[in-house]
């Protein structure tokens, strides 16, 4: 009797264990004693993880403060990270701070202390290749004393490349504003300068003695153009992107205009012109501006514009049904271009109309009805991200009624995600992109194209399966894109599985892509502290460890890449700090 | 105090205990109390322990209740951006991780970075991820990284103007159709929001 007690008692106490306490399974740790761990290759087991045995090659690095502490970014050119996963030196430092006034030049008699607002961008170059550099943008405040402003910096030390400050005045909207006249007054300046610590400054915009473009907006039928806003494009470095280097003016009845550019600018200028005030008009631009020198131009309207009118684009696909449905949210934009005359130095009219398709998937666009531009209507369509329909880049587009424009379906990429002990991985975050050699394959104008279709992302299931869509071609050239795969990294004890690129898969002619297993590497634990300057640990802050990109034989492989070939440096890991300033970041190796 | 012995019932009949102790089925019960204890409390604690089940959750709150998901960081491949500031994104690059909470541990939580939202002329977002829940659901604090390639547009760079750009996230998927347009959730979705000023500057040439 007394054994059947017993059992009785054990039956019903598994019995309450089992079906009655259902305590949320947690996490369990990898190891609890150091032998769990691979020793012999400098693993050590703490807090239920093995740290160390870190992947060999030089690691490069960038620690983020919090943005409520008052500390910058570092960058690490030389990552130490011991045998034992320990990373160093993840301390932050203080900022040092450039500061003043932003003055416009004062020529008397006219009236001088006149404060200037500006937005200033401050940008420096990676200390790594293909490293994020610094970026930060502040704005002028107003006060007594004029316009000032403030910016928190990284110290610049012995070898650091300067900071480039562009400051550029207010008042640049694309209608004129009577309340803030800065833009009209001064172009914008671009500074150079090292921070080895706390200055303050007054920068000066104009001068009497920069160069000044006149001109003249015409339109096709004589008389001037009013209400378009006229500005200049150059840029102060070759290979820079352009940008708005001059002052602002708005054209009244008689279209004159007067740009005063900014100095030492590298090459030629464009002249811009944006009509604004709710007229469906072109754009007008005219190149070749010598940018060292006072200048006249007359910048002509083509002719047979034509009136307004809207288009409507009805945009459809395939949906996952297989039904052809209307499809909701896609971008669609409308394009021409005309010159005023076939003579050299003419006038380029370009028009440019954007919509994003209804519930219903229809774009209404309003466009111009002339003959200038009715032959040259091109049309662009990219769907939202992840859609299984695909882009229309360049198709030319008829005048009048629009049929159906039925998107090309996508190609479907899939693959199942495995760790390297050959186990799906749920929750692996699967994005796909263009490759470099891809993109940089395009001409400018279908790169640019490529650059604008969202990323599709899908996530796994416990399957590890995954499935994504891409388009195949742009502009008759097969696509190669990277899959980049990055495992959830939350938790006490994170999946031992780094984030991973699968680089340049190559797109085919099939409806489907059946990519073999992919397997991520083994990977590795290292963690630190991230401390403040006085060692205290910051709470917060992230650091993303990369590998620096050594072969730049890409660059001159394709035909079309930057002039800076920026390639990329690889991020292999990131995490954030805890309360006590602790931060873990997965390796693969 | 004595108890009261008295029949509940008169009317119901008396058994003599002689003729109980010659039931074998009655022997057998009174030898095994404990098992009739057990049979009485096994379904009770099983009941309770059922029905009742320990919350040994810090991070929950009250049960029944779906808790806004709010957004901790937002972080660029260079900086933490600050809620209400401007930051700067070149055309056609980077990436931002977005740190999320949400003591719902069991939901999964979905990320949307609109750039100039307006109800009356809606856009997609320009920019999504997710952050699902990873059994064993214990996770209050997530990350998910978006990619920021396509969050600048030609106009953006052209615009003089900065953007307004929202990242939101959501604890129940956005549905493909409903107002607000690409925001709209299932009944019950809650959201949190974080607003930046967006400068979009051009890719080097």
């Amino acid at each position: 009797m007394k054994t059947l007690r017993s059992i009785l008692g054990v039956l019903a106490l598994s019995l309450a264990a089992t079906a009655c306490l259902s305590v949320p399974e947690s996490a369990k740790p990898e190891c609890t004693k150091m032998s769990d761990c691979d020793t012999t290759n400098g693993e050590v087991c703490e807090d239920g993880v093995c740290w160390g045995n870190p992947p060999e090659g030089a690691f490069v690095a960038v620690i983020s403060p919090p943005s409520d502490r008052n500390l910058v970014t570092k960058e690490l050119t030389e990552l130490v990270i011991s045998e034992q996963g320990w990373l160093s030196s993840l301390q932050l430092e203080r900022p040092v701070t450039v500061s003043g006034d932003v003055d416009a030049v004062c020529t008397p008699p006219a009236i001088c202390d006149r404060g200037i607002t500006a937005t200033i961008t401050i940008t420096r170059d990676s200390h790594f290749a293909g490293g994020p550099g610094f970026k930060t943008v502040v704005s002028t405040k107003t006060n007594t004393s004029g316009a000032t402003f403030e910016a928190n910096l990284p110290r610049t030390r012995d070898g650091d490349a300067e900071y480039i400050m562009t400051i550029v005045p207010d008042g640049r909207g694309d209608q004129p504003s009577s309340e803030n006249l800065s833009a009209r007054l001064v172009p914008p300046m671009r500074v150079e300068l090292g921070v080895p610590a706390d200055i303050s400054k007054v920068f000066v915009l104009g001068g009497v003695n920069l160069p000044v473009v006149d001109g003249t907006l015409v339109a096709a039928g004589g008389g001037g153009l009013s209400q378009y806003r006229v500005v200049a494009m150059g840029r102060w470095k070759v290979g820079a992107p352009p940008i708005e280097v001059s002052t602002v003016d708005y054209t009244d009845a008689d279209g004159k205009f007067r740009l005063v550019l900014s100095d030492d600018l590298e090459g030629d200028v464009e002249i811009v012109a944006k009509s604004w005030g709710g007229t469906s008009a072109p754009t007008l631009r005219l190149g070749g501006i010598a940018s060292d020198g006072p200048s006249i131009h007359v910048l002509q309207q083509p002719a047979m514009l034509g009136s307004k009118a809207t288009i409507t684009v009805p945009v459809k696909g395939k949906d996952g049904g297989g039904e052809i449905s209307p499809v909701r949210g896609a971008r669609v934009r409308i394009t021409a271009q005309t010159t005023s005359s076939t003579m050299p130095g003419s006038t380029l009219a370009t028009f440019v109309a954007e919509g994003t398709t209804n519930d219903a998937g229809v774009a209404s666009l309003e466009v111009l009805d002339g003959q200038a531009f009715r032959a040259s209507y091109k049309l662009e369509i990219v769907p939202p991200a992840s859609a299984s329909v695909g882009v229309v880049f360049d198709e030319p587009l008829e005048f009048g009624n629009q049929p159906d424009m039925l998107l090309p379906a996508r190609v479907k990429v899939r693959g199942v995600v495995l760790d390297n002990k050959g186990e799906p991985i749920k929750d692996v975050s699967v994005t796909v992109r263009p490759s470099l050699r891809f993109a940089w394959s395009l001409a400018d104008k279908p790169q640019a194209f490529l650059s604008a279709i969202p990323a599709a992302t899908a996530i796994t299931p416990s399957t590890g399966e995954f499935v994504v869509w891409v388009d195949p071609t742009i502009t008759d050239l097969w696509g190669h894109y990277d899959l980049v795969f990055e495992p959830p990294t939350t938790g006490k004890y994170p999946a031992r599985a780094p984030l991973w690129v699968q680089a340049e898969v190559a797109i085919g002619s099939t409806d489907t892509l059946s990519l073999p297993d992919v397997v991520l590497p083994d990977a590795a634990f290292v963690h630190g502290a991230i401390t403040d300057p006085d060692g205290l640990p910051v709470e917060g802050a992230e650091v993303k460890v990369f590998r620096v990109n050594t072969t730049l034989a890409l660059c001159s492989m394709v035909p079309n890449a930057p002039l800076s070939c920026p390639i990329p440096a690889t991020l292999q890991g990131r995490g954030a700090s805890d309360a006590l300033g602790l931060v873990r970041v997965t390796l693969p190796r | 105090m004595s108890d009261h012995h008295a029949l509940a019932n008169p009317g119901s009949p008396r058994i003599p205990a002689g003729l109980l102790g010659r039931s074998t089925l009655a022997r057998a019960v009174h030898d095994c109390t404990e098992l009739v204890r057990l049979a009485v409390l096994l379904p009770l604690a099983l009941l309770g322990g059922c029905l009742f089940p320990p919350n040994l959750s810090v991070s929950d709150g009250d049960a029944g209740v779906n808790a806004a998901p709010t957004i901790l960081a937002v972080r660029s491949d260079l900086e933490e951006l600050p809620e209400g500031g401007s930051v700067v994104f070149e055309k056609g690059s980077g990436s931002v991780n977005v740190t999320l909470y949400d003591t719902d541990v069991a939901d999964s939580l979905f990320v949307r970075v609109f750039v100039n939202y307006d109800v009356t002329d809606p856009t997609p977002a320009r920019s999504t991820c997710a952050a699902p829940c990873t059994p064993p659901c214990t996770a209050i604090q997530r990350s998910a990284t978006c990619d920021f390639m396509t969050i600048c547009t030609d106009a953006d760079v052209d615009s003089a103007d900065p953007r307004f750009m929202t990242v939101m996230v959501f604890d129940r998927e956005p549905l493909d159709s409903g107002t607000p347009a690409y925001k709209a959730m299932p009944p019950g979705g809650l959201s949190g929001t974080r607003s930046l000023l967006l400068n979009c500057i051009a890719a080097p040439n």
